[in-house]
This record gives structure tokens, sequence and C-alpha cells, in this order.
């Protein structure tokens, strides 16, 4: 196998419009902040704007006085102002400067925001830790007081990862290299700005948000949690969503929860919409590593041990670093079978804005060292680093990081293709000697990553499928669209499970009223695991449709085949009963025409928490990058000419979506890679709250792309597909500073790229 | 949230009378793609605001026309207009590259001119073209219009030498379509940018290809934006070679030093505005071989 | 607070309302016509979610006084198609799969149309030009400037 292009499919694998294509196009698509409710009451939050400090005194009376006013909230009027996952609703002891003390609910948003101002709140500021290193140290001023650890550490973070033993790999060495890397706090930029609009039932009591959620489940938790409510009297409506690429779990749970709970105070609708500069206060970010990183190498270019000590700024709450950082430690070694590694990771709270999903999870920050370290390491022993990435890259038989062995590996085909491409070689030989201002400069990234969530939770989900009686059909999936395209790909998916003419699909927004529960739209597993469910449910239905069809066209079961939505006899292809026939009749002779599956992951995965090695993911997909810039050596200033995106996707469900997200993730990782950084003030507090100061790029900015799609042999996944959401941006960073490297010979090791670090080597603020 | 009322004047003299009748409780306002952005971060500037007073719509503020090989640009000519105009085209392409630069087709077609200067940012764009074009400003006050140089329009950041009360009507400087002109901007990104720092450059060589006029203003380099005299003075009634853009490339980031003092950015504003003056002067200079 | 009454064509049809002094074209636009195709995004004028035509140029909603629209003409993504028929910019974009969340893109759509209005056949920097004040954070943009090329040949009729 390798390009795109020999598979056989009937409705995957082809670009086919995007199932709500059409509604986004004309302005149609309705998103949380567009509802309006009759007796909807507008509400807002008020943020400290301090670092670290506690509230001595809050007085809301004036603003309670306001006419128009239904509901001013402190933390003291809530029976749990604490949310259930470790974020607060509304606190008195602000650990960030985005946290909350009041909230309120009234008549207009110019009322809002009188009564915000309304609020007069005096702070005792405590001090505060804006780096890993002033709040990882003994006796440190406690973040959370709970905390049992005396050192801000936040141990469910902190993992390790053994394979080996790197004191006999590093003396088997004839170079050993110690270097240290960081990375910055990244946001997730999406343009919608998180909204929902709460509404109870005034007789049931059923509380329902619509809301912008990336997991509407997820978020549901965070609204029984706030009300304190049966989650079966919590629904949560996912209308269309604009962006998140991780984003949108915890703020938009805290926004869900703050408008349900001033819903159930004022017994009014409440809408909450944050504006650009609230999200970026609140939503979380990319957790900022520092990673002290070792390798051994032999002079032939055989790499004997790794060794990484990774800090992360875990933020001001648990938030998702222990997810992160065990997917971080287990992707350490990257794609490379190196006999020995050892890694220790450590998640750290500070009074910085929290870590949290985002799109890489990880691995952009890992690949930033590694990959660079590899190149630093060739560089150390007169070798080009395309060939110690050849050398030392998984492969059919050879074990990754975790230990496991690996099959249908076909990065070295990836390679090859793409430094063939890109003429990477030659280029990467010429542009060392260049003397001009401007200088071109080419760089690689080689990688893997896990499918799905591996054995971090199972990868199960459920989907339901129901065939009306004029043939159409309505899928349902606990997955949900984030705006990727999942619903074009589940239908897709249900249409070749069924049989049925993607035409014939539809698929509207999740209702947790509807569906179970099926974990989150997360780790790049929406296709590649989610939607195993979707295709189980097909195929079962399918078997369902071809018994009623065969009853009510009077022959066995096996006599009858469909085809494109086609019923016909096997033996008389002539002979047939459309969708519509079929189901017309079975409505009325009580026929089976719906049905919900579950896909439960096989168990054989597994994870040794001592040593980290295991069976941890079904498959992995594999990718390299391939960036090529022009560095302004008087400036700084990286423009990023092209970047070579190919990846091996196993089975391209949509080849235009799967574009889609590669360019998409590319770009995202140009701007983490170059340009995008939250900055902090002397205080601590964010100064980059908006897009004028945080530099996300235009279409100006944009490179040309070269999407190379890869597919491969594997019967993991569903229709063996692999993940792309998420390798689409691991690489670009790590590329772009390997390609800065080329051009200027100088290493940035911080990133981003920043024209400060190109020029200067650190950063001004 | 700041609420205000809008008041629409039927004419100059209007707007001049009611601001004179509402000291410091009124904004004239044009494209309000500054203003607005500064209600919404709630800038003190605007506490007592009672007022807007759109002077959008006052045709006597528009146009760019050429009398006399002078060229007048009103105050309410959008960055748009400036960007497209063939009048600018020829008789100060700067102007035009300078607008072209700022934000983004949206924030063009509604900001303007007179409103970019009215605010005073320092990272303005075109306010910096405007010294090295030695335009001046007409303005108009309850009082009558005095003309005002660009060079002194901004005291410091965010603040004019205009009256409350006064409104710009244009701007007015000598054609320089006889003469070479270099507008030259570093941004962190390719559009939506706000100038890290930008050069503007009017010069001219006689026959000789000696300096006989040279006007070079920085961008975010000084306080306000301002001419580099030092490096002008280098420059003028010599005949460029490198050595002589590179002592006043230098002199740009010595006086910038000398000025502002050593801050946190000087480490990379001073070889970096060393750089770009040097490419402004390449560009807009013959050099002597 | 005085209303300020305004006179203004939306979409073609003749608009009479009166605004709150203070109030931005976006909210009046969105809350007062209930035309929510146009998007708050970053509320400074740097994401161009809110990207609405003013007689015939592109501007941002949220940075334009509703107040100051008298007289004018303004055009929203719902003022270009029909029920029964997308704009050629509409089809081009639903054709190169030019949207994915589909935020940014009533913006992004409108800022099209502005340029292909006074350019019928504009290179690829003059679309990117034209595209640079609309952030789109999902698609890397490469679909979207093929999808202004092709609507670009389907409205000067070629193809």
């Amino acid at each position: 196998m390798s390009l795109y292009g020999s598979k056989k499919f009937e409705v995957i694998n082809k670009s086919v419009p995007r199932i709500d294509g059409e509604d986004k196009v004309t302005g149609r698509a309705i998103y949380a902040a567009d509802i309006v409710i009759p007796r909807m009451l507008y509400s807002g939050v008020l943020r400290s704007g301090r670092a670290h400090a506690r509230v001595v005194k809050i007085d809301t009376s004036k603003a309670k006085a306001i006419r128009g006013v239904h509901a001013v909230v402190t933390a003291d009027d809530m029976p749990k102002p604490d949310a259930w996952s470790g974020y607060a609703y509304l606190t008195n002891h602000i650990r960030h400067a985005g946290d909350c003390v009041a909230m309120v609910a009234a008549e207009s948003r110019e009322l809002v925001d009188d009564a915000l101002d309304a609020i007069e709140v005096e702070y005792e500021d405590l001090p505060v830790m804006s780096s890993v290193e002033q709040a990882f140290a003994e006796g440190a001023p406690k973040i959370h007081d709970e905390n049992d650890q005396a050192d801000n550490r936040y141990m469910p973070s902190c993992f390790k990862l053994r394979k080996g033993n790197v004191e006999d790999g590093f003396a088997e060495a004839d170079v050993v290299l110690e270097r240290e890397y960081s990375t910055q706090h990244q946001e997730h930029g999406y343009i919608e700005p998180e909204a929902a609009v709460a509404v109870q039932n005034p007789a049931d009591g059923q509380m329902t948000v619509y809301a912008s959620a990336q997991n509407p489940f997820f978020t549901r938790r965070y609204v029984a949690d706030i009300i304190q409510a049966p989650m079966n009297e919590v629904r949560i409506f996912q209308q269309n969503i604009g962006g998140s690429f991780g984003g949108k779990e915890e703020s938009i749970g805290l926004v869900a929860a703050r408008a349900a709970y001033l819903c159930k105070v004022t017994k009014r609708p409440v809408k909450m919409v944050f504006t650009r500069e609230e999200l970026m206060m609140e939503s979380v970010k990319r957790h900022p590593y520092t990673l002290k990183c070792k390798i051994g190498i032999k002079k032939d270019g055989t790499i004997t041990a790794l060794q990484n000590d990774i800090y992360v700024d875990a933020g001001a709450y648990n938030n998702q670093a222990q997810y992160v950082n065990w997917k971080a430690c287990a992707h350490s070694s990257g794609a490379y079978s190196i006999p020995n590694v050892k890694t220790d990771i450590t998640g750290v709270y500070t009074n910085n804005i929290m870590g949290g999903a985002f799109r890489g999870f990880g691995n952009p920050q890992v690949l930033f060292a590694l990959e660079q370290l590899i190149e630093e390491a060739a560089e150390a022993i007169g070798m080009e680093p395309l060939d110690v990435r050849r050398r030392n890259c998984v492969e059919d038989g050879k074990t990754n990081g975790v230990g496991q062995v690996l099959e249908h590996v076909i990065l070295k085909e990836i390679i090859d293709y793409s430094a063939e491409k890109t003429d990477y070689v030659k280029k990467h030989e010429a542009y060392k000697h260049q003397t001009g201002i401007k200088r071109k400069g080419i760089g690689m990234v080689s990688m893997m990553r896990g499918c799905g969530t591996g054995c971090e939770t199972p990868d199960a989900s459920g989907a339901m499928i129901t065939v009306m009686e004029d043939g159409s059909i309505l899928i349902n999936s606990g997955l949900a669209e984030n705006g990727q395209g999942l619903k074009t790909a589940y239908a897709q998916i249900a249409a070749e499970a069924l049989s049925v003419p993607y035409e014939s699909i539809r698929f509207f927004g999740t209702d947790t009223h509807s569906i179970p529960d099926s974990g989150m739209t997360v780790a790049s597993r929406g296709t590649t695991m989610g939607a195993q469910s979707m295709r189980k449910a097909g195929l079962e239905l399918r078997e369902i449709l071809l018994e009623n069809a065969a009853e009510i066209m009077g022959v066995e079961k096996d006599a009858v085949d469909l085809k494109n939505g086609i019923f016909f006899l096997k033996a008389d292809p002539s002979v047939t009963r459309t969708m519509k026939d079929i189901c017309g009749i079975s409505i009325w002779s009580g026929h089976q025409m719906g049905h919900y599956s579950w896909y439960k992951p096989p168990k054989d995965l597994y994870s040794d928490h001592a040593t980290g090695q295991g069976k941890v993911w079904p498959q992995y997909a594999y990718g390299v990058i391939i960036a090529e810039v022009e560095v302004d050596t008087e400036t700084g200033y990286v423009d990023v000419k092209k970047l070579t995106c190919s990846h091996d996707l196993g089975t391209v469900i949509n080849p235009a979506l799967a574009v889609g997200q590669i360019c998409g993730g590319a770009l995202q990782g140009m701007g983490y890679g170059t340009t995008e950084d939250i900055k902090y003030d002397k205080k601590g507090v964010m100064k980059t709250i908006n897009f004028d100061k945080y530099i996300i790029p235009t279409a100006m900015d944009i490179p040309e792309f070269d999407v190379n799609l890869f597919e491969c042999d594997t019967d993991q996944g569903t229709f063996g597909a692999k993940s792309i959401g998420e390798p689409s941006l691991d690489g670009i960073a790590a590329a772009i500073a390997n390609a800065v490297y080329n051009a200027t010979g100088k290493r940035v090791r911080h990133n981003p790229c920043s024209m400060e670090q190109v020029l200067l080597g650190k950063e001004l603020d | 949230m700041l609420r205000y009322d809008y008041v629409r004047p039927a004419s100059v003299e209007e707007a001049c009378a009611f601001l004179l009748k509402t000291p410091g409780r009124s904004c004239p306002i044009a494209g309000c793609t500054d203003f607005l952005v500064q209600v919404r971060e709630k800038s003190a500037r605007w506490k007592d605001l009672q007022y807007v007073v759109d002077l959008s719509a006052l045709p006597e503020l528009s146009g760019i026309r050429v009398e006399d090989g002078i060229v007048h640009v009103g105050a309410m000519t959008t960055h748009s207009a400036a960007e497209h105009s063939p009048v600018l085209a020829e008789h100060a392409p700067l102007l035009a590259a300078a607008c072209a630069s700022v934000g983004s087709p949206q924030i063009r077609n509604r900001g303007t001119i007179g409103g970019a200067v009215a605010n005073a940012s320092p990272a303005s764009d075109p306010m910096p073209v405007l010294i090295a074009l030695e335009a001046n400003a007409l303005v108009q006050g309850p009082n009558g219009q005095r003309t005002i140089p660009m060079s002194d329009m901004i005291v410091k950041p965010g603040k004019t030498a205009l009256a409350p009360d006064e409104i710009i009507l244009g701007f007015s400087f000598p054609s320089v379509a006889h003469m070479r002109t270099v507008f030259l901007k570093l941004g962190r990104r390719k559009a939506l940018s706000i100038s890290r720092m930008n050069v503007s450059l009017v010069v001219h060589q006689d026959a000789e290809g000696v300096i006989d006029h040279v006007a070079l203003a920085p961008g975010c380099v000084f306080a306000a934006p301002d001419r580099a005299r030092k490096a002008e003075a280098l420059l003028l009634g010599r005949r460029p070679d490198a050595a002589l853009i590179d002592d006043a490339a230098k002199a740009v980031a010595d006086e910038m030093i000398e000025r502002t003092g050593v801050r946190w950015s000087t480490e990379y504003k001073q070889p970096v505005i060393t750089a770009l003056v040097r490419r402004a002067l390449e560009n807009g200079t013959e050099v002597a071989e | 607070m005085e209303l300020v009454k305004v006179h203004m064509t939306v979409n073609g049809e003749p608009v009479e309302l009166d605004v709150k002094p203070y109030a931005r074209l976006l909210d009046v636009l969105r809350e007062d016509l209930a035309l929510t195709g146009t998007k708050e995004g970053c509320g400074v004028g740097e994401c161009g979610a809110c990207t609405v035509l003013v007689d015939g140029e592109n501007v941002n909603s949220c940075l334009v006084l509703a107040s100051s629209m008298e007289g004018k003409s303004i055009v929203t993504v719902e003022g270009i198609s029909s029920d029964e028929s997308l704009h050629p910019i509409q089809q081009a974009f639903l054709d190169h799969h030019a949207l994915q969340c589909g935020f940014c893109t009533p913006g992004l759509v409108m800022s099209v149309k502005a340029l292909l209005d006074k350019d019928p056949a504009p290179s690829r920097e003059a679309i990117k030009t034209a595209i640079s004040g609309n952030l789109c954070r999902c698609t890397g943009y490469q679909q979207v400037i093929e999808a202004a090329e092709d609507a670009a040949r389907a409205m000067r009729g070629e193809e």
C-alpha cells in the first residue's frame, strides 16, 4: 500500500460534500449564542484580575439594588462553588487571573455589566508563582490547600517510562548530548467563544442547556453537579460548534453550569456567552513543557539511549495534566525504536492559566524537543539527520517507546517519499552554506501517534441508526461534531456499512437525552475508534433489513442482497425493491427498523504503571513533516514557505475532509511554531487576551501546502481508518525549528521561533 | 458598558459648536475602528463620555486632490480610499503603501486617516508617513481654522495637539512625485499586523546624486512618531554609499537610545531598526558605485 | 439615552429602526433583525466573523455604530442566496470543503463577495489579501482560496 487511491469502497474513501455544509455557507446554521428564548436573561461573571489572592470582603448589595438585575451570586451563596473536576465555578481563593468571584443575571447585557461594576471586592494578594521554578519548591505557598505535596506537585500527573537500562545505553554510546528545550502556552483560537443558554422546564424540573460543547456528556457532568440534580434531569443539546480542538471541554462546562445555576435561581432562561477576552483568560491552553533531554548515539548513527526529565506547568487547576502527561510520556521516544528509554514527567500547579486538552495532547511539546535533539545528535557524529531517522525509526517487528511490537509500519516509505519529493537532502546540505541576509532552511520531523485513547480509557462507543418508512435514515452517536466533519464521516461510514446512498442519511446534533454517553470526542478517536460502533450498527442493521426484505419479498434471507439502497434477488438482480418500498411495509408489519449497537474494543491493551510498558494502542499513525522557511537574519522573522505534510491515514474516509484537517492542523502548528505565545504582565496577569495581541496566522501567512495521503493494510480502526486530527499539528513546530536551524545555524530551543528568539535567542517580555 | 448619545452634525461648524458646548464629554468619531475598541476596553480616556459626534458623513472632510503641487487629503479618507487613490499613487505612494498595510480590508474600509491621527496611536502606520511628507493638518475650532505641522501633532502616546473642540479637516503636503519614497513595515504577521517598527522615507538626489532633500521618520522607535534628524543631517548634501547608509542607519538607532533610553525592547529594536533604515535607504537612493 | 432613528436597506429591504445610540451594527443585525448568520468572534475587528457589506464594502460590523448607518445599504450572508439556490460563492465553498466548523464561514463568504464584485478575476494573492481580515482556525485557508478562485470562474460564466 502507499498513496491514497488503491482501496475500493462504495461510499467512504470519497470526497462527498459535508452533511452540514449548506447550513453553514448560508449562515442558517445555529450556534448556541444565536439562540433566543422568551424571557431570557443575560449573564456574566466578575473576574479578579489578580493571579493569586483571597477575597477578604465582597459586597454585592449595590449590584443587587439595580433594577432589572435578578441574581448576584458569590461563592458563599452557592452550595457547591467548586466543580466536580477540581475547577471553581466561583471562588474566594483566586488561583489565576481568570478566576471568578461572582456572577450575575439581568435583563440586558448593559445591566449585567452595570451589576458587575457595582460589586465591591476587597482582596488580599498572595505571592504569585508564575513559573514551575517558583511553584515547584519545598515550602512554596500552596495553590491548592488540599494538595498533600509540599511543592505544588500534582501527583496524579507524574508518570514514568522505563525501557531497557539507560545507563547501559549511555555507556555504549560514542557521543552523549544533554539539551534543554521548552515550550509555551498555546490558545486553541477557535473563532466561536463559548456560549450556553439554559432553560428549565417549570413542570418537571428538567434543565436543558444549549451549548457549544465539544463533549455534551462531559458538559452534563458540570450542569448536574452545579445544580445538584440527577443526570437524567439534565439535558445538553449540542449546537453547531464553532471550533474546539480540545478547548471546549472544561470552559464550556463552567459556562453551561453557571448559566444553569443562574437559570435555577432566577427561574428564567439564562444566556451566558464568553467574550474573546474572557475565553483567553479562563479557557485552558496547551501545557508549557520544559524538557531536559539526554541522548546517546553511536558513530554509526544508532541511538543507544534516551532520557527525558519533563516539567509541566499545569496552571491553577487540575486540568488533564495527568492525561496529557501520560500520553506525552508514552510518546516520549517518538517514532524511534530505541532500546533504552527513561522518561519522568511531573506536573506542577502554578498561578498561570491552566493547561488542558489541545489537539496534540503532549505530543507537539515532546516532538519539539526530540526532533531537534535527534538532529543535534546527528550533527555531533557528522551524519545527515535523515540517515539517523531512517536508521532508528520504527519498523515492522520493532518496538516503540512503550515496548509494543509494531506491524503495518510504513514510516520509512513516507520518509523516503517526502524527502525525495522535497529534494530534502540536497537542500539541507546546500542551505548550511548560505551567507545572505535572507536564508532558506528545510527541516524534517518523523513521527508516530497512538490512534484513539488506547489503554488510557477503553475506546468504546454506541451508535444508533433508524430507518424511516420513506427510506430516509437518521443516525445518532455519542460522539460529537466539532467542525472537523464527524457527521459527514459518520454518515459515510453508516452508508458504507448499510449499503445505502450517503444522501439518504441525516445526522443532527448530539442530544444527551437521545443516546448513551460514549466517552469524549477527543484523542483523534472520532473516526478511527468512535465510528466503530456506527459501522457495527450499520452492518447489524443491514442484516435486519435484509431479513425484513426477504420476508416481504417472500424469499429466504440468503436470497436477497442490498446495494446502494436497493434490495434485489441475488439470483435475478432485475427483481428489486427500494428501501422506501420495504420500509413502507415494514412500519406496518412490526419489523425492526432501528438498531442501537455498542462497540467495545479488544481487551488486549495494557500499560504497566511502573514502567509505562505494554500494548498501549491498537495501532499507530505515522507521518513526516518537512518545513521550508526563509529567515530574515536581521529581524528574526521566519517566513514559512512550504509545509509538506505526509500522513498515514490507514484508510482515508473522506479525502477532502482529510486535506482540510491536515492544512488546518498544520497552520495551527505553524502558529505554535512562530507567533503564538501567551504573555503575562509582571503581576502574572495575562496580557494577550484578544487576537490583536495573540497572533494567529491569517490567509496571507499561509505556506504552500503539499499534502500526501498514505494508506496501509490494517484491520484496526473503522474500515482501517487511523487518526489525523492531531497528527496534522504534532510535528509542525519542531519541523520549523529544524528548518530555522538549517537556515541560521542557531538552535531555537524555546518555542516559538519568534522574531526575538531567532534574532537574540530569548524572549524579551 | 459605556453608554452615550449619538449626534450627527450637518456641518463642521455645527460639530465644533457641539464640542465647545460639551467639553470633555464628547468624542468626534469617524470610522470607529479604534474608538469602539477603546469603548470595549473601557478606556479611561472615555470615562466622562456622553456624546459621540459623527463626522463620517460630512462631505467637506472627504476627498483626495492635488492643487498647485500640494496634495490635500480629507480627514475622512479611509485607508482603503488612500490605498487605491490614483492621486496618491502618483504624488505620495508611500502614504498609499502605509494605508494598505493597516489591519485588514474591513478595517481599511472603515478606518480613516483623520481618525488614526486623532487617536495618536504610537504604532500608527500613516502617522510617520505624514511626518516624512512634512504634512500639515488643517484644523477647525470654534474660532476658525489653524494649521498644525504633523511633526507637532502627537504630544505623547494617545495625546494630540488638538484642543477638545477642534476637528481635523484634512492634511496637505507638497507632492513628492519627483522624489523617491519608501515605506517599510515589520510586523509579526503579514496582515492584521501592528507595526513592530516601520520606516518612512522621502528622499531626493540631484543630478550628481547628492541628496538635497531627505525626510526619514521611523515608527515605534521614539516616544512619538518623529523624524530622525541626526541621520538626516548625515545624509543631506552627501552622495550615498554603503558606508554612509550604514552610518545613517546606526544614527537612527543611536538617536532612539538617546531619546528613549535603554528599555526592555532595546536589545531587539537597536539592531533591527538599523537594518530597516539601511534597507529603506538602499531602496530609496541611487548608491554611488 | 435617546434612541436614534435609522433608515437603511438590509438585504435589499428598506428598514426603519430605533436603535440605541451606542449599539453596534452587529448587535442590531443579530438581535433586532434576527440575522444571526453574522457572528461575533472577538469584538475588536480582528477575526472578521462579523463581516457584512456596507454600500458594497466589507466591514467588521462589531466596529460600526448602527446609529451611523443612515441611508446605507447593508448586505449580510442571509442576503446573497435565496431559499432555492445558493450564491456561486456559497456553492464553491460547499464544493471545495472550504469550511469546517462554519463559524467564520459567513464572514469569509462576504469578504470574497466584496472582492469578486470589484475584481471578477482576482489573482491568488488578491484573494489572500481580500480574506486576510477573516481568521479561520479550522481550514488553513487553502480550500477557501480554491473556492474563491472557483467562484470567480463560475461568476464569470466559465465552466
